[in-house]
């Protein structure tokens, strides 16, 4: 993988999770579409935050507060969305994961995906 | 059943005031309005609230801590505080000596984490540019290493090489320059503003740094390589660029420090002095001395890695000779 920071499996799962959300990823947001992307596993919101932290001092990810709500006790929400690092490292991850599963479809066939008995 | 006639009770749907102040107060300042948001988003119950909060804030709080700490600054104030407890010290005894010393360290270091993740602006003081510049300045040193591979290396591939060398000490000398004029603007500002009873000193320091930052200016670069010049010469160039540009630079690592030791000097000597106390007297002598002894010796590790590419390329002198 050329240039650009390399990322986990959860910071994946992360970035996943803002795309999918576009312009309505915050902190509860992504934390639900992570729970339901990492499924059966619980997720820690507080994870979820550091995580967060971490995306954006990487430079894959940048946030900003929105006005405040009142069903959030008059607080703000902060927003996410992916930059075009982050977009890139999304990519280069999805290719690898996408090699990973042709490998293992070569090897055991389609059915491996089917769930287990 | 239902509330016939009257008006339903009015139920509070968000946590109680009480308890949303707790958590508030433990939220690290710059994350407070998301967390608690999202929080009061989550709410079902006040203890539903409270366990939400309680598994939240130690990631908060790390993650915090690890955003607004400096490592290189960290590692220096762990270093010191290790070798101010006697960590280092050689005596034998049960328990030893640093391990005494680790736990007070540690839980020093645990404050300073958390009072980095409590700070309340993401503002940092004069001293984190500077060491931004010190880390850039390593980085470039660590990259600039001069490797021959095999000991044998052509007039062309020796020229670039002196190339990338001269690049790299133009990317630092202009960091450098910037971070002085910095160091000038901010100096210049603080005396004219607050107009402090040491002003007079705090000029002369004002001045010279805007002599350091012109001296770079127009004998910080590494000059440009003649054409065609023969093997031989080009080595002895590039060694004396390499001597030259350590004598300068060993100079100015001293000069990144005067902020800090100013710091230590007047907050605790100087106030020390003043206020007839004789433990901030030794404690600021005592860290002023520590101070300059890690910079004495980061030099001198950095003349060693420098004298080392210098024999590097007199072997290879040698080589060809042979």
């Amino acid at each position: 993988m050329a240039g650009g920071p390399s990322i986990g499996q959860f910071e994946q799962l992360v970035l996943t999770s803002i795309l999918t959300l576009g312009d309505d990823a915050y902190g509860v947001t992504i934390h639900q579409r992570l729970e339901q992307l990492a499924h059966p596993k619980r997720i820690a919101l507080g994870a979820v935050y550091a995580t967060l932290d971490r995306l954006e001092d990487k430079g894959l990810v940048a946030s900003f507060l929105s006005d405040p709500t009142p069903e959030r006790g008059g607080r703000s929400k902060r927003y996410f969305r992916l930059e075009a690092a982050g977009k890139h490292a999304l990519r280069e991850s999805a290719r690898t994961a996408r090699r990973v599963c042709d490998a293992i479809e070569k090897q055991w066939g389609l059915t491996v995906w089917s769930p287990r008995k | 059943m239902g509330f016939d006639g009257m008006e339903p009770p009015k139920v509070r749907r968000g946590p109680p005031r009480w308890l949303d102040g707790i958590v508030a107060a433990l939220t690290p300042p710059l994350s407070r309005e998301s967390i608690l948001g999202d929080l009061a988003e989550r709410y079902r119950s006040p203890r539903w609230y409270a366990l939400d909060a309680l598994a939240v804030l130690p990631f908060v709080i790390v993650s915090q801590g690890r955003r607004a700490t400096y490592l290189p600054m960290f590692g220096l104030q762990a270093f010191a505080l290790f070798a101010c407890l006697g960590g280092f010290d050689a005596q034998t005894s049960v328990p030893p000596m640093w391990a005494r010393a680790a736990i007070p360290t540690s839980l020093a270091l645990v404050t300073l984490l958390l009072r980095d993740a409590y700070r309340s602006s993401d503002e940092h003081p004069v001293r984190i540019p500077i060491l931004w510049v010190l880390r850039f300045g390593q980085g470039v040193d660590q990259r600039s290493k001069f490797a021959v591979p095999g000991g044998q290396l052509s007039a062309g591939e020796l020229a670039e090489d002196y190339a990338r060398f001269r690049r790299r000490v133009m990317v630092r000398n202009i960091a450098e320059i910037v971070a002085l004029l910095m160091i000038v603007i901010g100096s210049s500002n603080f005396l004219l503003r607050v107009r402090p009873p040491v002003a007079p000193i705090g000029w002369v320091f004002v001045a010279v740094f805007i002599l350091l930052a012109s001296y770079l200016a127009i004998r910080g670069y590494a000059p440009r390589l003649l054409q065609k010049v023969s093997f031989a010469s080009l080595q002895s160039f590039y060694q004396q660029e390499l001597a030259r540009q350590h004598r300068m630079r060993r100079f100015l690592w001293w000069w990144w420090f005067v902020p800090l030791f100013t710091g230590l000097i007047t907050n605790f000597v100087v106030r020390g002095l003043v206020g007839k106390n004789f433990v901030l007297i030794t404690l600021g002598s005592e860290l002023v001395l520590l101070l300059g002894f890690c910079i004495a010796a980061l030099v001198h590790r950095r003349g060693r890695d420098v004298e080392a590419k210098i024999g590097r390329l007199n072997d290879l002198n040698e080589r060809q000779a042979s």
